[in-house]
């Protein structure tokens, strides 16, 4: 059984002589699990998902993603396992203005090769797979070739769900990417990533303030302790 | 798709300001270009207007005076040579030939020379090159009243052989005082030189007497009145002729020939080596020419400036962009090439845009250059040297992408995937 996150007595600070910002002793999510991570601001959510996407190094202890240990790897590498094995949804504006909906899905594959060649395998085609996940996004198909700037914000978040899914990456981390959306969204956005994340196998790693959310994970992480016991 | 339909995509995204930057841009090479286009013509223009002329000899006056009234027909002669003077200058042993010229007089604008058959024997222009007849003939060495127009004259004015022009006195465009009772007949028309000879009007030495017959000082003298018939009966030898233009046996004696005109003791005299004098002039213009380039250069590096300024001052609205393509695996370092192939870009397309409006300018004014001048601009590649320079231009927009490549860098870095 392979893990697709694994931290081992982790910390992380801005300036060597500050206190930590984030220390983590030990998690484990197996692949194909999801981790749901709960914090108020400034807890350090930010910085674990830097951390996690590998754009962060930490100055202690270990981050193996799918049994890899990323954070000792050299930042080209970071980069390249991140373009092949994590699918990043941000809080909002995740998608490029210039580009048309088709465009900006099609974004992943055309930067890895690794998640271009899943996507073929998988549908053949690459357009045959970006529109599989914009379907499955439920992203109405007269939008396909439109300019990003003409939906809605629910409806870019959804595209930026199929963005992060497109060529099956092992990880999707996503960054509060229901905060902007309505309770009405919020729950079809969280049941249709949640659904598809299963489909394919991969890990959802769901990073909110919002506790309510907890529910659709296998695991929870509270950030903010670390510090309180530091004090 | 790869980084740089990227970067074309979103600067696509951002076109007004794309359009001003690229203006901006190729306007200050448009600058550089046309410059240093205008430099380089007016020299081989002026270089090409007269060879084989030895000497050129006039009334006591600045050389660069007496190179542009008898060459380039800019300017005025203050004195005239007398006759006596010309034939002593003819009949010198060490001379081979002469052509002597007289001035003063115009027809609509274009200026009308005096001179005899020698011109059209002796003058040479460009490498070495003999004037050459496009129609008729040259003038008769009998008849008066005859005109050989040069190219331009003959095509603006659209005459043709056997018609009949009046002469103005004085050389303004207009006119009040014609010598309209003695018409020339066009019996020639020259080949088209490039030189100031396409745009004047030769009639001969006698003409220039017999119109002026009934002169004085510029004026009619009131109640006399010749006509054109009664004139070719008096002796029509002119008293005086403008400049003389001569060709030595040896060219050896020239400078000595040079002295000996400059100390003449029966009247005050120049002579100038074309070539010399030539010099003097590019000399003299140099400093002006030079401080054109300067500023042409502080504007392209004014406008390049202005363009990282640009990229620059966008780059906060960016930093989104930024963070999506880190997200998707974009290394800082892509980033950084980015930014160096926007600059790059407007390095490019701006000079490309540069040349384009540089030659549509040319073919716009260049007729009008033409006339006005005399000068003949080229639509051509810039030299070797300009393209040295412009080459390195094109290097310097990429590097000077690292400036915001650099600090887009460091903003990717600080802001990882969180930038807001």
């Amino acid at each position: 059984m392979s893990l697709a996150l694994q931290i081992e007595s982790l910390k992380f600070r801005w300036h060597p002589k500050a206190e930590p910002i984030l220390s983590i002793d030990a998690l484990e999510l197996e692949l194909g699990q999801s981790l749901f991570i709960q914090g108020a601001s400034g807890s350090g959510k930010s910085t674990l998902l830097n951390l996690m996407a590998g754009v962060l190094t930490p100055q202690q202890g270990v981050i193996n993603l799918l049994d890899q240990p990323v954070s000792k790897w050299r930042g080209k590498q970071r980069d390249q396992f991140r373009a092949h094995h994590i699918g990043y949804i941000f809080q909002q504006f995740n998608l490029l203005p210039y580009l048309t909906v088709m465009a900006n899905v099609l974004l992943p594959c055309r930067l890895s090769a690794g998640r271009k060649k899943r996507a073929l395998e998988a549908y053949g085609t690459l357009e045959a797979s970006a529109h599989h996940w914009l379907g499955q996004l439920n992203i109405p198909q007269a939008l396909w070739q439109r300019p990003v700037t003409e939906l809605s914000v629910g409806q870019q978040q959804r595209v930026a769900a199929a963005r992060a899914l497109m060529g099956a990456p092992e990880l999707i981390i996503a960054d509060e990417p229901t905060s902007a959306l309505d309770q009405d969204n919020v729950e079809n956005f969280m049941s249709v990533l949640s659904q598809q994340c299963a489909a394919i196998g991969s890990s959802l790693i769901f990073v909110s303030h919002d506790r309510y959310l907890a529910k659709w994970f296998d695991q929870t992480l509270t950030l903010g302790k670390a510090r309180e016991v530091a004090a | 798709m790869n980084w740089i339909q990227l970067a074309l995509a979103s600067l696509w995204n951002r076109r007004s300001t794309v359009v001003l930057t690229l203006a901006m841009v190729a306007l200050s090479l448009c600058l550089l270009l046309t410059v240093d286009r205008i430099r380089q013509d007016t020299r081989s223009s002026f270089a090409n207007t007269l060879s084989g002329t030895d000497l050129i000899i006039g009334g006591r006056t600045g050389n660069l005076n007496l190179l542009l009234y008898s060459v380039f027909r800019i300017g005025n002669a203050t004195n005239n040579i007398s006759w006596q003077t010309y034939d002593d200058i003819r009949n010198n042993n060490a001379v081979a030939w002469t052509i002597p010229i007289t001035l003063g007089d115009s027809h609509h604008g274009y200026r009308v020379i005096g001179t005899n058959t020698d011109y059209f024997e002796h003058y040479q222009y460009g490498r070495r090159q003999n004037l050459a007849l496009q129609k008729g003939r040259a003038f008769d060495r009998d008849v008066v009243y005859e005109a050989v127009l040069g190219h331009e004259v003959a095509q603006v004015l659209d005459y043709d052989l056997g018609d009949e022009i009046v002469i103005a006195h004085g050389l303004g465009r207009t006119s009040f005082e014609n010598h309209d009772d003695k018409p020339f007949v066009v019996v020639g028309i020259l080949a088209p030189t490039g030189t100031p000879v396409d745009r004047s009007v030769h009639i001969p030495l006698e003409g220039y007497t017999a119109i002026h017959i009934d002169w004085q000082s510029g004026a009619r003298i009131p109640g006399l009145t010749i006509s054109a018939e009664e004139a070719l009966e008096r002796d029509l030898t002119p008293d005086s002729v403008t400049a003389v233009f001569v060709g030595m046996k040896s060219r050896i004696q020239t400078f000595q020939f040079q002295r000996r005109i400059n100390e003449y003791r029966q009247e005050p005299l120049s002579a100038i080596i074309p070539g010399a004098t030539l010099q003097e002039l590019w000399q003299m213009i140099a400093i002006a020419e030079n401080a054109l380039i300067a500023v042409s250069f502080m504007v392209v590096v004014t406008g390049t400036l202005g363009m990282v300024a640009v990229i620059l001052a966008g780059l906060n609205e960016r930093r989104r962009e930024m963070a999506i393509l880190r997200a998707l695996g974009a290394r800082p370092a892509h980033i950084l090439g980015l930014l160096m192939l926007e600059s790059g870009f407007y390095g490019l397309l701006g000079l490309m845009l540069a040349i384009l409006v540089h030659w549509g300018l040319i073919a716009a004014v260049g007729l009008w250059v033409q006339s006005q001048y005399g000068i003949s601009l080229a639509i051509t590649l810039p030299d070797a040297t300009l393209s040295m320079i412009l080459g390195g231009f094109l290097v310097t927009t990429f590097l000077v992408g690292l400036v915001p490549g650099w600090k887009a860098y460091r903003q990717s870095l600080a802001d990882g995937l969180t930038a807001n």
